[in-house]
């Protein structure tokens, strides 16, 4: 807690959903689109002269300025993780501290996220606003990654370290990204173009193939109820199929939804696409013909492509982020399949030593908990209501007196020292 | 007022002009070094007596010339405490993007609000007389947009305070 | 105390026992309170908070699904002027959510008969208080209200109900005519005072308000200026002045009286440090009947609404520069002389413009 005793604020804002709420709390209060509808190109530019006053607080954030487009103009702040427009940030985030939060920036510290490798102008540029325009007593910017990996420790098999792998899968992409000692290998980084938003679209075609009867306006929606609530990682595709062909009542399931405009309920089957679906991830030919490396290769790859020192560490710790690492046996299937590429490359070592050099072992270990959906958010959380915390902030004295070039560094702090 | 501001524009455009004349020049006392003589101060030979052009007690220009650089320093109008810290923000939040400002100078000369400097790699790169337009109209802007700012945070007030009040009754 | 007592609960609308000669006044304030909370373009405040409305509703919903398991809930959130709410559910069942508040002045809201008032509007709602907070409502999914919405509603705006208690207790003696009872004073904020005096035919709230940036005083100037010439077109608002540096009158005399130690001159000297005081006198137009209602949710946001604003204001401003620093860029790239190159299109063939603006689009994200 800080002097004034209230929790920190920690908002993540993210590309597709901007995710804030109090320290010390397990879920964020709000998840909203990141989203801003303003007039600004309604009505022309006016002259400053003629306007009257407060014209620019017309404006809505997140689910209210998607209610709300038809009649405003809406943009999205945030782009690939980065922020494009910060007029439209500064604003965003007036509303998330005034109108959603309810509190006196000035009373609270703030914990901020930014994606890996973004630009200390950025950094500089959120000070700015942060500082002078919300006078807030002390700012901290985590890397989302390096807030993933924290968000692990909750995990009963987890240890204290900011050293690790971390996929991160949301809606539009997923990135692979290994973080040692806190810092990010920037240069390892891997994305993969197959994310949630792929995994509803190949579920929705499969339902579509099959001519399940659902209404077409509904079909995206039922596809993403699908992958939600049916949805599981299989150990091996062939052995599954056989699996729903002989007993196709133990394994097909019922979905019952309501049409929208007849209001009749109708049911849809749920067959192979409960797992073919997360398979994506695993065998991406089955959906995508542009993209072919599954998950496990390209994590293997990143960690591979690390320096060579910190490579055992990263395999230990693999951690997943974000909604679409949340199916069933994800984790598991991604350890067995990233562990049969280790082997096979130390068995190969070994042969072409002539069985001369004997590698040790090499742990695998991918590690999921249910804090994985806001992963990012509930380390952030967690790091911010601890005592540690707060020595690591930029205060707004400091800023006074340096400028907003202090937030350009924000120093690792938490994980087990030593 | 407005009368004055043509003529005190007039002069900034001419001595500007002339002062810069600038060349290539490497210096003296560190052998393939190239420094801007203006801010290097060491050769007293090298440097031009500077000259200010004050409209009123509130507003002035400084112009330090040297051989191979100038150094032009500007002092904006602030008449009262909210265009004063108008003023301040606004310098700061230029000096901050001064990378992009390249002839911009991330501290402004003491007493001034902001300064410029331009060596002669900038006159070589860009146009001579559109450099002195920039000048001339960042000081032009520079005072009516602080004004607008002002009025509009005036503006702003009362609209809040009228709401506000409206409420109660 | 007990004329006060009844001058409460006639005033409440909330109050199942109110005599019958101010129902059709009461259902009235209902109304008010109802539509209160659409804000027109955030201009105003809103008085209730929004993650406890937004969370109780969504789990009223789910609760109302037929296979419905309640989630434990486990949740400390803030809310303006240092107040801290801790929402639980409760037991094994978590059918019952428990709504804590904490705030900092409870004691001198305790003398201003809090308790009894929240006890009139929550009735059977408030429980026993949770240990570390200073007040407990609960809820039960199981069995929601006839008048969901509203009571939800009323849950959201607990804090705005514990603050109002000072406000009804000097309002009344306004409203029966006693003039020169004893000043209240709320410490609302470290550093920071509401001080509200019951005059016979008006009641004046005085607020300290601290800044904790020095630019900031002299945005706050600017505003209150603005709250104090805005009388002069609106006849019936109430008069707001305000001073920077001296307290004002009333409150000299009554602090020394009161005090007479030197805590009352520390807090002056923190005046000369960035504080500015303004005061609100409340005409008795203001402070009875219908318009009460009204009085008590604004009069309490003037605080954060003033902040909220400067800080609008300052955001205006980075909008506005980010404009000109943007045009100004734009100007001093037309200086540059250097030759476009020839561009690619994607097949690999070469183009020219006939009038190139690459120096002028060149976008930077400031």
């Amino acid at each position: 807690m800080s002097r004034s005793g209230l929790p920190a604020v920690v908002i993540d804002n993210g590309t597709g959903y901007t995710k804030m709420g109090y320290a010390g709390n397990v879920e964020p209060q709000y998840i909203t689109p990141t989203t801003i509808c303003t007039q600004e190109g309604k009505g022309a530019q006016k002259a400053a002269a003629q306007k009257k006053g407060a014209e620019d607080l017309d404006f809505y954030i997140g689910d209210e300025a998607l209610a709300n487009s038809k009649t405003y103009d809406t943009f999205y702040p945030v782009r690939h993780g980065q922020v494009e427009n910060w007029t439209h940030m500064e604003y965003f985030w007036e509303q998330c501290i005034f109108k959603y939060l309810r509190c006196e920036p000035e009373d609270h510290y703030f914990l901020l996220t930014e994606p890996p490798l973004n630009a200390p102008e950025n950094r500089e540029a959120t000070a700015e606003i942060m500082f002078e325009t919300f006078n807030v007593p002390g700012l901290y910017i985590a890397v989302q990654a390096v807030l993933a990996l924290a968000a692990s420790w909750t995990s009963k098999n987890a240890t204290r370290t900011l050293t690790g792998t971390v996929i991160d899968s949301g809606d539009g992409v997923t990135h692979v990204i290994p973080v040692a000692e806190g810092y990010v290998i920037g240069s390892s980084i891997k994305h993969i173009p197959l994310a949630g938003r792929d995994i509803t679209a190949f579920v929705q075609q499969l339902m579509r193939d099959r001519n399940e009867p659902i209404p077409p306006a509904e079909s995206l929606e039922i596809a993403k109820r699908v992958k939600e609530q049916y949805s599981y990682v299989c150990p091996d595709i062939v052995k599954e199929f056989s699996k729903y062909d002989t007993e196709p009542s133990k394994w097909i399931r019922q979905h019952t939804a309501t049409n929208q405009v007849t209001k009749k309920p109708y049911t849809v089957d749920v067959g192979y696409e409960r797992f073919l679906g997360p398979e994506v991830f695993f065998n991406p030919e089955i959906f995508s013909s542009d993209f072919l490396t599954n998950l496990p290769k390209v994590v293997d790859d990143t960690i591979q492509s690390c320096p060579i020192d910190v490579r055992r560490p990263l395999y230990k710790n693999i951690v997943l982020s974000g909604g679409s690492t949340m199916f069933k046996d994800f984790g598991k299937r991604l350890q067995r399949d990233v562990k049969r590429f280790v082997d096979f490359r130390i068995k190969r070592s070994e042969e072409l030593s002539g069985g001369k050099i004997k590698s040790a072992p090499l742990e695998v270990n991918v590690v999921s908990h249910h804090m994985q959906r806001y992963a990012v958010w509930f380390g952030g959380s967690m790091l911010a209501s601890t005592p540690e915390f707060y020595p690591v902030c930029h205060t707004k004295q400091q800023y006074d007196e340096i400028g907003p070039s202090i937030c350009r560094h924000n120093p690792v702090f938490g994980a087990m020292q030593g | 007022m407005a009368q004055t501001l043509k003529p005190y524009l007039n002069a900034v455009r001419q001595s500007l002009t002339a002062a810069l004349c600038l060349q290539n020049f490497a210096s003296q006392h560190v052998e393939r070094h190239n420094k801007p003589e203006v801010e290097a101060r060491q050769s007293s030979e090298l440097l031009l007596n500077p000259i200010t052009i004050s409209r009123n007690a509130k507003e002035k220009v400084l112009i330090e010339g040297s051989v191979n650089s100038l150094r032009i320093s500007i002092k904006v109008k602030q008449i009262d405490d909210i265009e004063v810290i108008l003023c301040k923000r606004f310098m700061r939040f230029m000096s901050q993007r001064a990378e992009n400002f390249v002839i911009l100078r991330r501290k402004p000369v003491k007493d001034y609000d902001i300064s410029f400097l331009i060596t002669n790699f900038h006159t070589e790169s860009m146009f001579k007389h559109k450099l002195v337009d920039f000048i001339i109209q960042f000081m032009e802007e520079v005072d009516k947009e602080v004004a607008e700012i002002k009025l509009a945070v005036n503006a702003r007030a009362r609209v809040t305070a009228q709401e506000f009040l409206k409420q109660f009754i | 105390m007990s004329t006060g007592e009844t001058q409460h609960s006639a005033a409440f609308p909330l109050d199942k026992a109110f005599s019958g000669c101010c129902g059709a006044r009461c259902v009235l304030t209902v109304v008010t309170l109802l539509t209160i909370h659409r804000v027109e373009k955030m201009i105003l405040l809103e008085y209730h908070n929004k993650i406890i409305e937004d969370l109780l509703k969504d789990r009223f919903k789910e609760a109302k699904e037929a296979d419905a398991k309640f989630d434990a809930i486990d949740m400390t959130i803030a809310d303006f002027d240092a107040v801290v709410f801790h929402i639980t559910t409760v037991g094994e069942t978590r059918n019952l959510i428990n709504i804590s508040i904490s705030i900092k002045c409870w004691k001198e809201l305790e003398a201003q008969g809090v308790s009894d008032l929240l006890k009139k509007i929550y009735g059977p709602l408030k429980v026993a208080t949770e240990s570390g907070y200073n007040a407990t409502l609960q809820i039960n999914l199981t069995a929601p209200p006839a008048d969901l919405d509203k009571v939800i509603h009323d849950i959201a705006l607990l804090k705005r109900h514990a603050f109002a208690a000072p406000f009804y207790k000097v309002f009344a003696d306004v409203e029966a005519k006693k003039g020169g009872g004893p000043l209240v004073e709320i410490n609302y904020r470290d550093d920071e005072a509401i001080y509200i005096k019951p005059e016979s035919d008006r009641a004046i709230v005085i607020f300290s308000i601290g800044f904790k940036d020095v630019d900031d005083i002299i945005f706050a100037k600017v505003f209150l200026q603005e709250y104090a010439d805005a009388r002069k077109t609106m006849s019936n608002a109430p008069s707001v002045t305000y001073s920077q540096k001296e307290p004002p009158l009333e409150l000299k005399g009554v602090k020394n009286l009161k005090t007479g130690d030197s805590q009352g001159y520390v807090s002056f000297g923190e005046l000369e440090r960035g504080k500015a005081l303004t005061d609100a006198v409340l005409f008795a137009p203001h402070v009875s009947g219908t318009k009460k209602e009204k009085t008590i949710d604004n009069i309490q946001t003037f605080r954060n609404y003033l902040h909220y604003h400067i800080k609008c204001s300052k955001a205006f401003i980075h909008t506005r520069m980010r404009n000109r620093v943007r045009t100004f860029l734009q100007i001093l790239n037309r200086a540059r002389n250097e030759v476009a190159g020839e561009k690619k299109t994607i097949t690999g063939r070469t183009f020219k413009r006939a009038d190139d603006p690459q120096t002028e689009s060149m976008d930077y994200n400031i």
